[in-house]
């Protein structure tokens, strides 16, 4: 082990700069750039938070990306620095954590690069790459630090509780997009004016809204058909009939308690149903239940598309697909695609759907600029030319163009999209010099059995023909 | 033929005379006539004479109210009433004296009637709302709504009862008219009375023996039945008797008991409610019957100590149930004999006794309903019952009293009134259990 100024250099046998710190003091984050991966001390657990929070924080890739193990001797960490971590080791051996580190590894290579000034699409960019090349779910953990009660630990990195309803808006906007796949895990109630989860349930008096009440038993006295409240009852240890003055020995056969009754200490009126408040513990907003805001809390995981959009980075594409005459926009497509999943369970009918992907190198990234938009404008032309009127187009994440054709199997679309890619690949070939670019087709029929994830996830693998 | 029927049946009652009349309709002439007709007439006279000449003392007492401005606690105990509510607290907020505190209790509804209670308390309608989960009749529910009224004085209401504007002002007068006053009965008219024949005899009925009867009782200082659907208490005096005790019938027990103490039991007609009388015979003779059950049972039974000679005795008390218990059970007795008399004894001539039967009595009701009508703010709208008038010698002289007999049999005899399901069951065995 060398000591180096960034922490210290751990042997490897495969030769990769992975840095071990245990003084979290005065710590340059760039200098994590130069690092493969680090591993960080968890004996000071807040300066190991606290290096992780700021490594995770980073816009810029070479950091945030970095695998990162906890070095922990019992194994046990918190919520926060597990989900911020790539996992706890125990020893520095390599081979505890290689396997995880190579898979991080191959993937971030699979990364196009990407750049945007768009602060929305950064950090949904920063999301997909993260959770893409982790091949992990985007995760809740509870914590009564975190304003709802629940945090996304890597998304508390740029949201406070200011803009939860930013960060929520944000995780929406992905599931919506099916970038990511929802899976419940709880419901929370939240103050609709600072969405804070921390609220204290109360009863009030409906009068004065006071919280100082008090209950009892209302107590029903068979034979002289007295109702009052217990305390008029008792008398010593016994419960004497303040009317009838006849001792009530037996509940079901002297007496019986039909209801409760509260008074208010502060007004003193009487009454059944008190009003339920939950006040904001944050803000001191007090609420009826049902004005509270109810949210769903979710995991996330990546869909094929989100894989995609993660791969390639995300650009301002609804606009590119917007422009391309002829072709509808994602959102459409899908809803399209689920209408006509429904019609094939009516009908019996078969149709099909179908995708042509331009996959270039990640190491080409966008240098191919304005020739890649001309050829992929040409491509779009093409395509629109060659299937029928009644097939249904979009184009996707600046390389893939999906089709449905209703009432045509997947042998007649994997034919023309066959001689379509033979085309394409012709024209990429005269239009680009140095193109690398490989043309991956894939159909598949839509059946009464197919949700349309199944078949975007089916037609957006990494498989087809090329 | 009908011109020979009617010829022999005047020649046939000219040539007997009246002391045939006489002696065939003594029950009419010696008993009935006199009490229901002759004796309300007169009554009546008085009555309004008298309340001519206390109108400086009635403005007197009306100021002394409205300065004080006492709280009146309104109670409405009731179970599945809550599509009457509505109507009910609606006429409440319309009242002339408007420092009401309105009570609603809702004994063990299976209905809708906890939502729509609940509704118009959050929205104000309702100033307290109590509910019994587990029902546990009428008495104790309204107990429940005694335990937390705090006015000076409660106004017990039926839950399907509406009012004029000036009824909650008018019941109240007579507290400060005189300071003994312990209770107050208020006038119930028939609000669904022109729905079917049922409805309308009983809307006659209603003006007869509530508004005529207890005006007449009143003035005679033997009222002993403040109507549940419309009465008014003194709160002090009310919680001194532990408020109601088990029914049915517990609106004339509460009554006698205030009796008992020494008070006042008086009578307003102005103070006017207006309530739903069953639409179908079916459940009119069950209501019936459970009212004339409690005749047995509180009159004869639980009060039976106001007609011994001790040294409680009070003869208005006295008066007031003896008059109860003999124009009903007595005279009902009696009645039976009395008809088994006449078939026996004229058989052949009852061609001519039924329609004189008819005609006596026909003018009998002609001639109380006139009065009604005389004295009713509303005459315009009663005197459409008038066509009905008729059926009243059937209604009442027969129906009723039929209805009567077998109630007083069944609660002498068999203490049927203990297994009423209106009062649920483990009041009930108590009740029995310790002969209330």
């Amino acid at each position: 082990m060398a000591n180096d100024k960034f922490g210290k250099k751990v042997q490897t046998q495969s030769g990769k700069d992975i840095y071990f710190i245990s003084n979290f003091v005065d710590i340059d984050i760039k200098k994590v750039v130069i690092s493969d991966a680090v591993i960080l001390d968890y004996s000071d657990n807040k300066g190991c938070l606290n290096l992780l929070n700021q490594i995770r924080a980073s816009f810029l890739e070479s950091i945030y990306l970095v695998p990162v193990f906890i070095l922990s001797i019992n194994d046990e960490i918190d919520s926060f620095t597990k989900a911020l971590s790539d996992g706890t080791i125990q020893s520095l051996q390599e081979e505890t954590f290689s396997g995880i580190l190579n898979s991080i590894e191959q993937r971030i290579k699979q990364l196009r690069i990407t750049e945007t000034q768009d602060q929305g699409l950064r950090i949904q960019n920063k999301i997909l790459r993260y959770y893409y090349t982790r091949s992990n779910r985007l995760k809740p953990v509870t914590s009564s630090l975190a304003h709802t009660g629940y945090s996304f630990p890597l998304l508390a990195l740029h949201f406070n509780k200011e803009n939860t309803d930013a960060e929520f808006k944000l995780l929406d906007n992905l599931a919506d997009k099916e970038y990511f796949r929802i899976r419940y895990e709880d419901i929370v109630h939240l103050c609709n004016n600072c969405y804070s989860g921390f609220l204290n349930y109360r009863e009030l008096c409906p009068k004065c809204e006071s919280s100082d009440l008090y209950t009892e038993n209302l107590i029903h006295h068979f034979v002289c058909a007295h109702v009052a409240p217990e305390s008029d009852f008792i008398n010593g240890d016994q419960m004497i009939c303040p009317k009838c003055n006849r001792l009530l020995r037996h509940i079901g056969v002297d007496y019986d308690k039909p209801s409760l009754i509260y008074t208010c200490n502060n007004c003193g009126h009487h009454f059944q149903d008190s009003v339920m408040q939950a006040q904001c513990m944050h803000c001191g907003t007090g609420h009826n239940i049902d004005s509270l805001l109810e949210r769903k809390i979710y995991n996330y995981e990546l869909t094929a598309l989100g894989e995609e959009a993660a791969i390639n980075g995300l650009v301002p594409s609804e606009k590119q697909e917007a422009e391309l005459d002829g072709y509808i926009g994602f959102s459409t497509f899908n809803i399209f695609l689920k209408y006509e999943i429904e019609r094939i369970k009516n009908s019996g009918k078969t149709s099909s759907v179908g995708s042509l992907r331009l996959l270039t190198p990640a190491a080409m990234g966008n240098s191919l600029g304005v020739k890649y938009t001309t050829v992929v404008t040409e491509v779009s032309e093409f395509i629109k030319n060659a299937t029928l009127a009644t097939d249904i187009l979009t184009f996707i994440n600046n390389n893939t163009f999906l089709i449905i054709s209703p009432d045509n199997d997947k042998f007649r679309v994997e034919s023309l999209l066959n001689n379509i890619r033979h085309s394409v690949q012709k024209l990429i070939d005269s239009n680009i010099d140095e193109a690398n670019i490989v043309v991956k087709i894939k159909a598949e029929n839509i059946t009464s059995s197919n949700t349309h994830n199944d078949l975007l996830n089916s037609l957006l693998t990494n498989n087809g023909a090329e | 033929m009908i011109y020979n029927f009617w010829d022999e049946f005047f020649w046939y009652w000219y040539s007997e005379g009246f002391l045939k009349v006489f002696n065939i309709f003594w029950y009419f002439f010696l008993l009935e006539a006199p009490r229901f007709l002759l004796m309300d007439f007169v009554i009546l006279v008085l009555y309004f004479r008298n309340r001519s000449s206390r109108k400086d003392e009635y403005e007197r007492a009306r100021r002394e109210f409205i300065l004080e401005n006492p709280l009146v606690s309104v109670i409405a105990p009731g179970k599945n009433e809550g599509k009457h509510i509505y109507k009910l607290v609606n006429s409440l907020n319309e009242q002339s004296y408007r420092n009401i505190q309105i009570v609603i209790v809702d004994d063990g509804s299976d209905d809708d009637t906890y939502l729509i209670c609940k509704s118009l308390y959050d929205n104000g309608y309702i100033d307290v709302f109590l509910r019994n989960d587990d029902r546990g009749g009428k008495a104790s529910a309204a107990n429940l709504a005694l335990r937390y009224a705090t006015g000076k004085f409660i106004v017990h209401l039926d839950a399907d009862s509406s009012f004029d504007s000036s009824a909650i002002e008018n019941i109240i007068i007579p507290f400060y008219m005189n300071k003994n006053v312990g209770a107050v009965g208020g006038n119930i008219k028939v609000r669904n009375a022109g729905k079917n024949i049922c409805t309308s005899l009983q809307s006659i009925e209603y003006l007869q023996t509530i508004s005529i009867g207890r005006m007449v009782t009143s003035y005679l200082g033997i009222y002993k039945i403040i109507s549940g659907a419309f009465g008014a208490f003194r709160k002090d005096i009310i919680d001194r008797i532990g408020g109601w005790d088990i029914g049915p019938g517990l609106d004339g027990d509460i009554t006698v008991k205030i009796r008992k103490l020494g008070y006042d039991i008086t009578f307003e007609h102005t103070a006017i409610g207006l309530t739903n009388v069953p639409e179908k015979w079916r459940i009119l003779s069950k209501q019936r019957l459970r009212w004339n059950k409690s005749l047995v049972r509180f009159r004869l039974r639980k009060h039976k100590d106001v007609f011994a000679p001790t040294a409680n005795f009070n003869f208005s008390n006295f008066f007031a149930l003896f008059e109860n218990v003999f124009f009903n059970l007595i005279l009902d007795v009696i009645w039976f004999f009395y008809i088994i008399s006449i078939i026996v004894n004229n058989v052949e001539f009852l061609a001519f006794i039924i329609p004189l039967k008819l005609i006596l009595y026909g003018t009998a009701s002609f001639l109380q309903y006139s009065v009604v009508l005389i004295i009713s703010e509303r005459w315009k709208h009663e005197i459409k019952n008038i066509v009905f008038i008729p059926l009243m010698m059937i209604y009442n002289g027969y129906y009723m009293r039929v209805i009567r007999t077998m109630a007083y049999v069944k609660e002498i005899f068999f203490y049927s009134s203990y297994k009423d399901p209106w009062n649920p069951q483990k009041s009930s065995i108590k009740a029995r259990e310790f002969g209330l």
